[in-house]
């Protein structure tokens, strides 16, 4: 190949990887759910991952009280969670969507039964098939734990005793001769 | 006379003695073979650079023993998922295993990626090696495919998003992307299916292809250093003494990953809804991120398509055998500005706020 087609080739190949024009996305992010339980659990998400947007919040329990499709959601507590929000009560609303959906340990009597068991319906699977999420509780972020404990310690004083052993044993079997000093030696 | 008698048995037993160990490997060599991996290698290929594929299979080897540990503990349905994680804190070293394991999973995408293009700066792509160099170019595709499934397999906000985008990508491949879609078992969660690629089909995949690497590495030899004159006394070693440098250096890779993996164990995000998109990816699919903000999904199939053409194509295209850098400026042109673009996407993609997109 020549010169100017490798530099032809180069200049496509830049070209297409910095302006390959493509499909414009859908980024509304609105997701237009019928199902009110699958919006109150938006709702709860958005509330853990994203609690300063709550206009997206309030849309989702809006939805959740226009929606087909309500059975399996307590919408009294939904409308309680919607006034809880509105005075930044975010844990108290949180709660108040876990029990409306009957998730959690928020389970209250008079309120829907759990997800698990209302989830399939006659015939169908009862758990999670496909790209289901099977998510009937929003956990908060886990961080584990790194303090120093005596476990820890431990386990740092053998990662370093690994690193000072290997370096020595590099140093010890390091080559004889450098790329430098054989170049120097081929050409004197 | 007694007492020299006694002197030259215990001689005799001293040699006898000395003589056992190398009979006794000299036993096990007739029956395994091992004395084959002492083939003759050039003493360049002990320096670091030249180490990094040895050191890439380090961290796999630290992916696959945490692994297995892992996978003791780990639940791959969806409602248990991401909560058999959160309890590996009450397991016997089960924080530190996936700290580990994730810090490994990091460091191997590192070395892989340097490896690669240190191969592509030397030229050691060059005939005869092309082959290896595609089954390389493949291994670099499976470690991908390791990432992202394990990504998946948390079961948090970010995986679930992740795994979203690759069933709308799979669905733009049509016929090509049909096993990463829900059409393939429509009553199985397809979580189940990528934890069996994740632990079996990717690292299977991986193992063969690793043999195959080894394999041609000592049908073909370690290339030749480009610096380094025809002229020059370069020495050579057996192949065991490489892997003992290797072995070091690991060492150091593995204690450094214990220290990072103790003060820095990975977070688990929440658990995961569907209709909302509040993540980004991890960090290596970040560029690919950047081009779907501006581009929209299509452009992450487009962007990944054409890195892998440009790697795929790269022996073909780069026939002439000069091998010094100097010598070829096109190649160097070309693979400067992929990595510039890969590093400035992701940068931009890093400090963005997260967008919906589906």
């Amino acid at each position: 190949m020549g010169t100017i087609k490798r530099v032809m080739l180069a200049a496509t190949a830049t070209a297409v990887l910095t302006v390959v024009p493509a499909a414009a996305a859908d980024a509304n992010g609105d997701d237009n759910s019928d199902e009110a339980r699958a919006l109150v659990l938006q709702a709860i998400a958005l509330i853990v991952n994203q609690p300063d947007d709550e206009h997206e919040i309030e849309e989702r329990l809006e939805h959740a009280h226009e929606a087909t499709h309500q059975e399996g959601v307590d919408l009294d507590l939904v409308e309680e969670a919607a006034a809880a929000l509105h005075d930044g009560d975010h844990e108290g609303a949180r709660e108040l969507l876990q029990t409306s959906i009957g998730a959690g340990p928020f389970v209250s009597p008079g309120v829907p039964e759990p997800i698990r068991e209302a989830h399939g319906e006659p015939g169908e699977p009862a758990f999670a098939v496909g790209v289901e999420t099977g998510t009937s509780v929003v956990l908060d972020e886990y961080e584990p734990s790194s303090a120093l404990d005596g476990g820890n310690i431990g386990l740092l004083v053998l990662s370093a005793a690994a690193i000072v052993v290997g370096a020595l044993l590099a140093w010890l079997f390091r080559p004889r001769d450098t790329v430098r000093g054989l170049r120097r030696t081929a050409g004197s | 006379m007694a007492t020299a008698n006694h002197a030259t048995r215990e001689a005799g037993g001293g040699d006898e003695q000395r003589r056992w160990p190398r009979r006794f490997m000299a036993a096990v060599d007739e029956r395994l073979g091992i004395d084959a991996l002492r083939y003759p290698v050039p003493e360049h290929a002990n320096s670091l650079g030249w180490s990094l594929g040895g050191l890439t299979l380090a961290s796999f080897a630290a992916l696959v023993v945490t692994g297995i540990y892992l996978a003791q503990f780990y639940n791959p349905v969806p409602e248990a998922a991401n909560q058999s994680i959160r309890e590996l804190a009450d397991v016997w070293l089960g924080t530190f295993a996936r700290s580990l394991h994730y810090w490994a999973a990091q460091a191997m995408y590192v070395l892989v990626a340097l490896h690669l293009l240190r191969v592509i700066f030397h030229g050691s792509y060059k005939r005869p090696r092309e082959g290896n160099y595609l089954v390389g170019v493949t291994m670099f595709a499976l470690v991908i495919a390791a990432l992202f499934t394990g990504t998946v397999l948390k079961w948090d906000q970010e995986g679930f998003e992740a795994l979203v985008h690759n069933t709308e990508v799979a669905e733009l491949l049509g016929g090509l992307g049909f096993w990463f879609t829900t059409e393939v078992a429509e009553n199985v969660s397809i979580l189940v299916r990528l934890y069996s690629a994740h632990v079996v089909i990717v690292p299977g995949l991986i193992i063969v292809l690793l043999i195959l690497h080894a394999l041609l590495i000592k049908r073909h030899g370690i290339s030749t250093h480009p610096a380094i004159p025809a002229s020059a006394p370069e020495r050579s070693e057996p192949f065991t003494g490489h892997v003992r440098r290797v072995g070091a250096f690991s060492l150091v890779l593995v204690g450094a990953l214990g220290v990072i993996s103790v003060l820095f164990p990975p977070v688990i995000g929440p658990t995961p809804v569907e209709g909302i998109e509040v993540t980004k990816p991890p960090w290596p699919f970040l560029w690919m991120y950047a081009l779907e903000n501006w581009f929209g999904l299509p452009s992450i199939l487009w962007g990944t398509g054409l890195l892998f053409a440009l790697l795929v194509l790269l022996p073909f295209a780069d026939r002439r055998p000069d091998r010094s850098w100097r010598r070829r400026p096109v190649v160097m042109v070309i693979a400067g500005l992929v990595v510039a673009a890969l590093i400035v996407l992701t940068i931009i993609a890093a400090v963005t706020t997260p967008e919906a997109h589906l």
